[in-house]
């Protein structure tokens, strides 16, 4: 009776420990966080652009002009691909014996199938300038409808991870580099190792397995939203999407925390061997004075960099964790609309992911160009 | 400077220089972690190339009656009838609910026939015969072995197999095995005959190395039935199996052949294009430059899973294995060539006002040798890191690709196909051990992340300690 008491109290904490962690790790992946710094970032960036000097104004201008050359040919890379695939959607349909196929001919001329590649391109780059991103066959839906749609999701997830994986990973790369060699830096470095190495994939499987196990039913292992989320009050729906973030945020985060955790312990270790930090410990400044205010400041600059690639990955990484959770993504969207060959679906994702890509290194390097003057003049 | 110092200097002189590949050499051996991942990275490439030898099955044998059968427990010490001794065996199991699919040993003092060394195709290893009475298991096990083994009721060979299982029952011993050779194989209609045969008492499986198994070729050299270690009677699945009875680890090891080659061949496919995309873009400038570099600007400004997908959807589905294999590999290194070409490029730029490209021009040497001879081996330290720091990323996107389906399909395996069941969690949450190839990847992708770490400190003169 003892054992089966003390297994039950194990038990008990356990889960209790469970549900704190859950907790820390639902603060960090509350809307809140993400909203804030959403409108942080819109507020600070139109301040800027009021008092901005002609330089930065420039910069910004010729970068949006590059932009638009590159989206095109996106687009042009995506018609040419879709048109080397062998059939188009209506070929399934030729088999459905209740579609005629006079009717199918109709519908391949209304979404203008039968012309050739660039016909289609160039009458949908004139269409898109009127708004009008087409139309998908397999939603029967306007793709800019649900291309956006999903994109706000893959956008609530990729952000809300980098929130997660910059939070957590820059106090580690300081931890790791003023306590380097020490147990500490050899524990990050091992966790940094095993983040590095371990497929997000398979990351998502041994967790669903791990809650499956530990606490069934308990917490949210895949999707987005609860059957019941219709039914629930405002405050409650948000919870609701939160719970089911947490699991698909940490299998992301997780991916881009281990090189960050290395780069940012390799500049702290750089800007800690600097003169200056020597002199700043000559004058007696204590250690938080001269690790926060002296080198924390030098060595996030190199990381503003490292913010472009980040998102690259992270919108990659974002794409597989959305199909393994089924996080109604655009990742998970282009799959399908892949498998079903809905062509302008394809292509709405292919550009708005691009987009989103291109945008978010135009924020890095505008925000590198904000922090460190030499890249605005060059 | 004194007599003896000038002595010291000449004697450093006479000394021939360390060369600096030999110095390379010495700087990674200083490397633990980068010769850990070396080691790690031979045994995983030495496994995949014996991956037949050292499976006890082959990639697509199964018995379809052994679903998610659960990794076999084994026993080292077998209590026989002469004491005790090292013997290691493994239970025979027996399903016993269908819907749940457990498993329970199959009783003792059952009488099984076992064959191998049969090339009927795929399930031709069956047990059968477990029926008590001696009558009615006379004939399950004809018709048994007429169905599978393909042995006319009126044959010699039959008999034969009549008269082990009569010498089996006679015998005391409660695990006795009979080995029966039969007669040459006689191809009939393409499907070649059994050859040998094994009757077994009781419900041990003996494992042993060099076990007879599933005949294949040795390396392409010549034909064997021999398996570094199994049980000649099988039902020993170190791994378990999976859905299709087939046993996890042979498909595994013949997995890992495809996993592994794919980030080899396809980082040098792509280093072989960013080298000469880079270099052809750093060394001519002007109008080659901007179209190179423009194109790959465009093609990383999509971010690579969207592409990825694209890609492998532009292509046809309906292909054979192979075919899927190189396409798989032509699409990650399609991915991978404009970043390393953006930084060949940068590299070429610098050197290529050097001297030594002057006198090299000078001396008429046509632009494509100047590149291939003299640029491109300038950048070649470059190129050797990249390469072992592109290769996990490979690993990875063949497993993703194969995991949703796009990329290696069945009766082929590869380590992200057999994870691609982990994406029901019904079956990870009942079977967990199908999740093992997840472990195999990260194994991979952490050896080859220590040792390209070891190479760039070890080829990279900038890089700290």
């Amino acid at each position: 009776m003892e054992i089966v008491r003390k297994v039950q109290a194990l038990n008990w904490r356990f889960t209790f420990i469970l549900d704190g962690v859950f907790f820390i790790l639902l603060l960090q992946a509350g809307f809140g966080i993400m909203v804030s710094l959403f409108l942080v970032e819109a507020v600070f960036w139109l301040l800027r652009l009021t008092w901005l000097s002609p330089v930065l104004l420039r910069f910004i201008l010729t970068r949006l002009v590059h932009m638009i050359p590159i989206i095109v040919s996106v687009l042009a890379i995506g018609f040419l691909l879709i048109q080397m695939a062998p059939g188009d959607i209506f070929t399934k349909m030729l088999l459905e014996p209740n579609i005629r196929p006079q009717d199918i001919e109709t519908f391949r001329r209304q979404f203008a199938l039968d012309q050739p590649w660039y016909v289609q391109f160039f009458l949908y780059i004139f269409r898109a300038f009127q708004g009008n991103f087409g139309f998908s066959i397999q939603y029967r839906v306007p793709v800019f409808t649900l291309v956006s749609l999903r994109a706000w999701n893959t956008i609530i997830l990729s952000v809300t991870a980098l929130v997660f994986s910059w939070g957590l990973s820059i106090p580690m790369g300081i931890i790791a580099a003023t306590k380097q060699y020490k147990w500490q830096d050899q524990t990050i470095s091992v966790f940094a190792f095993i983040g590095l190495a371990i497929p997000n994939f398979f990351l998502a499987f041994l967790l669903q397995f791990l809650l499956t196990r530990l606490a069934p039913g308990a917490w949210p292992i895949a999707g987005m939203r609860s059957l019941d989320h219709e039914s629930l009050s405002a405050i409650g729906q948000f919870f609701d999407i939160a719970k089911h973030m947490v699991l698909p945020v940490f299998v992301l985060g997780t991916s881009g925390m281990a090189s960050l955790t290395r780069i940012m312990r390799a500049n702290m270790l750089d800007i800690l061997n600097q003169q200056y930090i020597v002199t700043a410990r000559a004058k007696g400044l204590s250690d938080r004075v001269v690790i926060y205010r002296h080198a924390l400041r030098n060595a996030i600059n190199p990381m503003i960099t490292i913010l472009g690639f980040q998102i690259a990955a992270i919108m990659s990484g974002a794409a597989l964790t959305e199909v393994v959770l089924s996080w109604p993504g655009l990742g998970n969207l282009i799959l399908t609309a892949i498998l079903q060959q809905d062509l302008y679906l394809v292509i709405g994702s292919l550009l708005y992911s691009s987009i989103l890509l291109v945008v978010g290194n135009l924020i890095a390097d505008i925000l590198l160009a904000i922090v460190d003057p030499r890249v605005r003049i060059s | 400077m004194s007599t003896q110092d000038t002595a010291i200097l000449r004697e450093g002189m006479t000394e021939k220089a360390e060369s600096i590949w030999n110095h390379n050499f010495r700087r990674f051996r200083k490397h633990t972690l980068g010769k850990t991942g070396f080691a790690i990275l031979l045994v995983l490439y030495l496994s995949a190339l014996f991956a037949d030898f050292l499976s006890p099955y082959s990639m697509s044998w199964g018995d379809n009656r052994k679903p998610y059968h659960s990794p076999s427990p084994v026993s080292l010490l077998y209590q026989g009838p002469d004491g005790t001794s090292l013997r290691p065996y493994t239970y025979e199991f027996r399903i016993d609910n269908v819907a749940l699919r457990t498993y329970a040993p199959v009783p003792e003092h059952t009488i099984r026939a076992i064959s191998y060394e049969s090339r009927l195709g795929v399930n031709d290893m069956r047990v059968v015969a477990t029926d008590p009475t001696p009558a009615r298991r006379r004939s399950t096990i004809r018709t048994g072995v007429i169905r599978h083994y393909r042995i006319a009721p009126d044959s010699p060979d039959m008999q034969k197999v009549l008269w082990a299982l009569e010498e089996l029952e006679a015998s005391p011993d409660p695990d006795a095995r009979i080995f029966i050779e039969l007669d040459p194989a006689v191809s009939t209609a393409g499907i070649e005959n059994a050859r040998s045969m094994v009757l077994v008492k009781g419900n041990k499986n003996f494992l042993s190395f060099f076990s007879r198994g599933i005949p294949y070729s040795f390396l392409g050299l010549f034909e064997t039935n021999r398996h570094f270690f199994g049980s000649d009677t099988g039902g020993y699945f170190p791994l378990g199996t999976d859905t299709g009875g087939r046993d996890l680890f042979s498909r595994l090891l013949h997995g890992s052949r495809i996993s592994l080659s794919v980030g080899l061949v396809g980082a040098f496919i792509t280093i072989i294009v960013g080298l000469l995309v880079g270099g052809m873009a750093g060394y001519f400038g002007g109008f080659i430059d901007n179209i190179l570099m423009r194109f790959s600007e465009v093609l990383i400004s999509i971010p690579s899973i969207y592409l990825l997908f694209s890609l492998r959807a532009a292509l046809p589905t309906d292909l054979s294995s192979t075919e899927v294999y190189m396409i798989i590999i032509l699409i990650l290194s399609f991915l991978g060539w404009p970043s390393v070409a953006r930084v060949i490029r940068g590299q070429v730029l610098s050197i290529k006002n050097e001297d030594f490209i002057l006198s090299a021009r000078t001396m008429g040497l046509s632009n494509m040798k100047i590149i291939i001879r003299h640029v491109l081996p300038s950048t070649l330290s470059y190129a050797i890191i990249q390469t072992t720091l592109l290769i996990p990323g490979y690993i990875l996107g063949e497993s993703a690709l194969s995991l949703l389906g796009l990329g290696i399909s069945e009766p082929q395996s590869s380590w992200g196909l057999m994870l691609a069941v982990g994406r029901n969690f019904r079956v990870v949450n009942d079977f967990p051990f199908v999740l093992v190839p997840g472990f195999f990847i990260f194994l991979a992708i952490l050896a080859w992340n220590f040792f390209g770490d070891g190479i760039r400190d070890a080829l990279d003169p900038k890089s700290k300690h």
